[in-house]
């Protein structure tokens, strides 16, 4: 699109993308699986095209929330000084943090890691399903908009980091005992960050329009 | 740069940040919702200079608290301990975990530093209209956007060992006030960077 153009007549958005960091518009092209296309003035990558996008999220979903509540409830690792001993899960990360007052740190660590990352799977699932089965399911678009919103705020690849810091900060305290709720974890983590890699949110939206127009 | 090419602001379009969908931009009486995922349009997101403003120096605000007052408690057969971030990391120092103490190092305190800093630069170079380095200050959001949630690592750190440490009279571990603070740092700059419009880098370019 030119300026040029512009003056002859009205712009009609059919065909056209406008890159969201720079504002640039963009014809719009259909390249094939595995293609990344950037914004030709800023660089910030468009689209990412990917193979059997809605199949695999789909799959990797419906994995991701069966290991959510073994993740959530089983300990992650038992602590043990002197006979004493203390284990816990990130249900109890975050009472602990009630009980020493601490009820904002409670809320944003019981966001981050558990009720965002079970939001994310869940609406993934709904959408993927509605995609995959051509079902016109009620808010589609909202439901996919509020995943995309919430993204970045699931943070269990951060919190990996974290428990990973704790056991080097108290190895030489005491003697660390690893659960199979780490296990679970670092699967439900896993699969997380699998899940965002497969899912191509270009594809979705225009599966989304489709399946409106599917229906009437 | 070339001046042949066009925006969807020029174009008289809309583009919706949410599902990348051009829409025709109506008389401006009424507020437009994307017709396909049903956000709110916007030609630039609303406020975002003042919302960003504020939103930096309530964390820059905050920056001071969350380094200077203890970040956690350590008792240890009665004897209590207070800890900053800064007194966390000389500890990691002198049991010889280097690796460790540099990420803390980087995510705690440099990563918070540089989003703020970061931020503030850029929004001051689109106050002057610098028509230069575009594509470098994109750049440069763009990584500061990408590491500014490793911030919340450390409080991550205190949640796993406030509930494990709790040994009775032994020792015990508790949060201190810092990490509230800290928490504060994080959410508001990580809702600094969503209140930012890149766009506005490229505004007249």
């Amino acid at each position: 699109m030119t300026k040029s153009q512009l003056k002859t007549r009205a712009i009609n958005p059919e065909g056209l993308i406008a890159c969201p960091e720079c504002d640039l518009l963009i014809r719009r092209t259909e390249p094939g699986p595995g293609v990344k296309c950037f914004c030709p003035r800023c660089r910030s990558i468009l689209f990412h095209v990917k193979r059997n996008p809605v199949e695999r999220t789909l799959i990797l979903s419906l994995t991701g929330l069966i290991f959510f509540v073994p993740a959530m409830v089983l300990p992650i690792m038992t602590l043990n000084a002197l006979g004493l001993e203390q284990s816990a899960n990130v249900i109890q990360w975050v009472s602990a943090l009630f009980r020493t007052g601490f009820h904002m740190v409670g809320i944003v660590v019981l966001f981050t890691v558990a009720v965002i990352p079970l939001l994310k799977l869940l609406l993934l699932f709904y959408v993927s399903m509605a995609i995959r089965f051509k079902a016109d399911w009620h808010n589609l678009g909202s439901f996919f908009r509020f995943y995309q919103r919430m993204d970045e705020w699931g943070m269990l690849e951060i919190c990996m980091l974290g428990i990973l810091v704790s056991i080097i900060k108290l190895k030489d305290l005491a003697q660390i005992s690893y659960g199979i709720g780490l296990f679970c974890f670092v699967l439900l983590l896993t699969i997380t960050l699998l899940a965002s890699v497969t899912l191509d949110e270009h594809k979705y939206w225009s599966s989304i329009k489709d399946v409106k127009s599917f229906n009437g | 740069m070339d001046k042949e090419r066009l925006t969807a602001r020029e174009a008289g379009l809309l583009n919706c940040l949410d599902c990348h969908l051009l829409t025709t931009k109506g008389d401006g009486a009424l507020q437009m919702r994307c017709p396909r995922c049903g956000a709110r349009l916007h030609l630039r997101k609303t406020n975002g200079m003042a919302r960003t403003w504020a939103l930096l120096i309530t964390s820059l605000i905050l920056l001071f608290p969350a380094n200077l007052l203890p970040i956690m408690t350590v008792t240890y057969l009665g004897a209590k301990e207070p800890n900053t971030i800064i007194e966390g990391i000389e500890h990691f120092i002198q049991s010889g975990e280097y690796f460790i103490a540099i990420i803390i190092f980087f995510a705690s305190i440099l990563v918070p530093i540089f989003k703020v800093v970061g931020i503030m630069l850029i929004m001051t170079s689109i106050q002057r209209r610098w028509q230069t380095w575009l594509k470098h200050r994109t750049l440069m959001f763009r990584v500061i956007k990408f590491i500014g949630r490793w911030s919340m690592l450390d409080i991550f750190v205190i949640a796993v060992m406030v509930a494990l440490v709790n040994l009775g009279t032994l020792t015990t571990i508790t949060p201190a006030p810092a990490a509230t603070y800290f928490a504060a740092v994080v959410i508001s700059t990580m809702l600094a960077s969503n209140t930012f419009d890149t766009r506005l880098i490229w505004e007249g370019a």
